[in-house]
Order: structure tokens, then sequence, then C-alpha cells
């Protein structure tokens, strides 16, 4: 299972929804926007999810700005693994 | 000049304005050099918006919550891209972060029907031919 999962439909959706300038952006910026749109919108799920990261010395900060620097949900969801056809 | 004449000329207005303003951002859709042979050096927006005016009906699902595919029994829903030129934007980087990782080599991974573009994987998972994610 995932670290993400609970969250993963909402944080799609979230980007799906933003507009082109929203999204051409620096990633501090949307880093500091997906940030306040957990925090807000899924305040419960994001403690929780947290709290599940910590215990892997994890940082949702890290993540979240690695997955909006490299374009692909699956590094922030699968970091170590690779797509099945690499 | 009649609504369907107007159309295709309104979309690639669309796509070149699209272009533009991302090369006026500085944006880099340019696939690099390494990735598979069709898609080394290509620019991944070009080739997004050149692929769904080839699909029209993939587009139309990616941008219509309730659009039913034929033989299919779900659609998009809340998971729809908000605009076209979003759905552009994301799909070009996705599609050049992918193959870039020589995890596509083909049109045919970018709409394969389980992992692809259009697909149940793609609207819940929001990664193209990654099963894993």
């Amino acid at each position: 299972m995932s670290f993400a999962e609970p969250l993963k439909n909402d944080l799609i959706r979230f980007a799906r929804k933003q507009s082109l300038v929203w999204h051409q952006q620096n990633v501090d910026i949307k880093l500091k926007f997906t940030l306040y749109f957990l925090r807000t919108q899924h305040p419960h799920k994001t403690l929780k999810l947290r709290k599940q990261l910590k215990k892997y010395q994890l940082d949702l900060e890290l993540l979240l700005r690695k997955a909006l620097s490299s374009h692909l949900l699956s590094e922030f969801i699968q970091p170590a693994k690779k797509s099945y056809r690499a | 000049m009649s609504i369907f004449k107007i159309k295709p000329l309104l979309s690639l207005l669309l796509s070149s304005l699209l272009l533009s303003c991302a090369l006026g951002h500085g944006l880099n859709y340019t696939i690099a050099a390494t990735a598979p042979p069709l898609f080394a050096k290509q620019d991944a927006l070009a080739y997004t918006i050149n692929l769904l005016e080839n699909h029209p009906e993939i587009k139309q699902r990616l941008l219509e919550p309730t659009h039913l595919t034929l033989g299919e029994d779900w659609a998009y829903q809340s998971q729809t891209y908000g605009s076209e030129s979003t759905m552009l934007h994301l799909i070009a980087l996705q599609i050049k972060a992918m193959a870039e990782r020589n995890a596509i080599q083909s049109t045919e991974d970018v709409l394969d029907p389980e992992f692809g573009i259009g697909s149940k994987n793609h609207k819940d998972k929001g990664t193209i031919n990654n099963p894993l994610s």
C-alpha cells in the first residue's frame, strides 16, 4: 500500500482543476498552495499521513516537492519502483 | 462559414496559443535524446496536441465529467481536467517524463486501454502506463 493512498485522489483532482498559469508557477509557490489545500480541505487525512510518514522518517513537504518537480505522481507514491515496461 | 469548419480552426488557434504561451514561460517540453526513437528530441506538448486531435473521443472523456465511452460504464467524473490547456500541459509533461524513463516506447503504450490515457488507471491513479502507481 502506498503512503499517500488516502489523499491520492484528492491530490490528483486538485492538480487537474488548477489553471495552466497555476501549473507554470515555480515549485515553491505550488507547494505552499498544495499544503494549504491539504490543511484546509483534508486536515484529518493529512495529519494521519504525516504520522505514517514520520514512522519511516519521511517528510510530507519533501515528497510533495518531489512529486511537483517530477510530474509523476508515481514518484511520490512509489519512490523505489519503476514502471513495469521500463 | 459553418460551425464544422470553424471548430478545427479554433482548436488549431488554441493549440498555437498554448504553445506560444508555454514557450513564453520558458517551459521545456523537449524530450531527451536518450528516450525511445519515437519520442527522442520531440516536443511533448506538440505530440500531445496532435495525439488528442487524432483521438477526439479520449479528449472528450478527459474533459467531460459524465462522458461515457462506447462499451464502458464509467466516466472520469470529478477526475476530469479543469481546462484543455491544463490537460495538455500535464499529459505532455507525463509523456516526457515516462519517455525519458524508457517506460513508454510507442503511441500504443500511451493509449494502452488498461494503463494509458483515458483508462481507469489513468483516471484514478494519475499516471500513464504505470500499474505500480
